[in-house]
């Protein structure tokens, strides 16, 4: 038998200072996932939780994380302004060592902008904007979804080997953090959807039995009316079926109980 | 028939035209399957998610109640407008 999971010890010294504050930084994204109301309000609190843990005494990093997910919004958080303008540079130029980490999936670090060959321009203006170095580590999720975290330091070499080795670590850590919010969040929508369906089926479906009654017609007659009168309209399908309902019984309100 | 796009008709002339037409605006509309058919039970569609599926696939065909109620959900769910961001290149 193979085994399918992973039993390596963690190499000491290779999560560097971050290691004593491990602990707490699984609670703190515990408690994250907990509290926040949507992914957006996560994603800036990792943020600035990521920058504080990974900054060390004369290199204070800024952090930006991006989440791209299918047919949804892209959601961007940043720790501070800078990382904020960073990920917007990079998105205006529409290339850029993050948008590289995020399409390749894997790892891309720039050392030195003023020495880098890579993206010249986005390299210059950045380099303008004072940060020196730049690391991008994409994290890899269950959800169908793509997110780096994009980590900027003011100096050149910024993300010496152990602090490369410490922000891994935290990434992987984050990505399992960032994996069940989005789980929640996709619940959370489709709860709302069903709430939402079910409040407006009510609605049309009273109304289906009013165009019955008044047209003596079956339940697919009255279907086929209501498709009509709306598409005709360009109004809702809810909407009509409502103005036929307070049409006769002078009801607006069509209060529906769903409790969770 | 070839649909050149350019006149852009919004009332399909038959039955498969209708299903082809859903299909497209589907794909284009940026909506999700789950949430388009929440949608569509929620106006009174009566087909499982996984008819609804079939029929975008142009692979099977449903009553034309039910594709009509289709239709209203894809229209109803992208006049609302989910306005996605989208990052270049991706």
């Amino acid at each position: 038998m193979s085994q399918d999971f992973d039993i390596r010890e963690p190499e000491s010294g290779n999560v560097g200072r971050a290691g004593a504050g491990l602990h707490e930084f699984v609670l703190h994204l515990q408690d994250l996932v907990l509290a926040s109301s949507d992914v957006r309000e996560f994603l800036t609190d990792t943020a600035a939780i990521l920058a504080t843990q990974l900054s060390q005494p004369g290199n204070h990093l800024s952090c930006g994380i991006t989440v791209v997910r299918q047919k949804r919004p892209v959601a961007v958080a940043s720790s501070d302004a800078l990382a904020r303008n960073q990920d917007e540079l990079q998105n205006s130029f529409g290339r850029g060592p993050c948008l590289t980490a995020l399409r390749t999936e894997s790892m891309v670090h720039v050392p030195d902008l003023d020495a880098d060959v890579r993206w010249p321009k986005y390299n210059h203006a950045a380099r303008q904007m004072g940060i020196g170095s730049i690391l991008a580590l994409p994290m890899h999720l269950h959800a169908p979804a793509h997110a780096v975290i994009n980590l900027y330091s003011p100096n050149t070499d910024g993300f010496p080997h152990h602090g490369i080795d410490a922000a891994v670590g935290l990434a992987g850590i984050a990505a399992k953090a960032l994996d069940l919010a989005l789980n929640i969040a996709q619940l959370r929508d489709a709860r709302d959807d069903l709430a939402a369906a079910l409040k407006s089926r009510t609605v049309i479906d009273t109304a289906i039995g009013a165009i019955m009654a008044q047209n003596r017609c079956n339940r697919d007659a009255a279907f086929e009316i209501l498709v009509k009168a709306s598409s005709y309209r360009n109004i809702k399908l809810k909407e009509v079926a409502a103005g036929i309902i307070s049409g006769i019984g002078g009801e607006r309100e069509f209060p529906t109980t769903y409790d969770e | 028939m070839m649909d050149d796009g350019g006149l852009g008709t919004p009332q399909p002339a038959f039955e498969a035209d209708q299903r082809k037409f859903a299909a497209a605006q589907f794909r284009s509309g940026n909506i999700s399957l789950p949430g388009l058919w929440t949608y569509y039970c929620g106006i009174g569609g009566n087909v499982d998610q996984l008819g609804v599926e079939a029929y975008l696939h142009e692979l099977v065909e449903l009553a034309p109640l039910q594709m009509d109620l289709i239709q209203t959900a894809i229209k109803e769910i992208t006049a609302d407008g989910p306005g996605s961001a989208h990052v270049p290149g991706l």
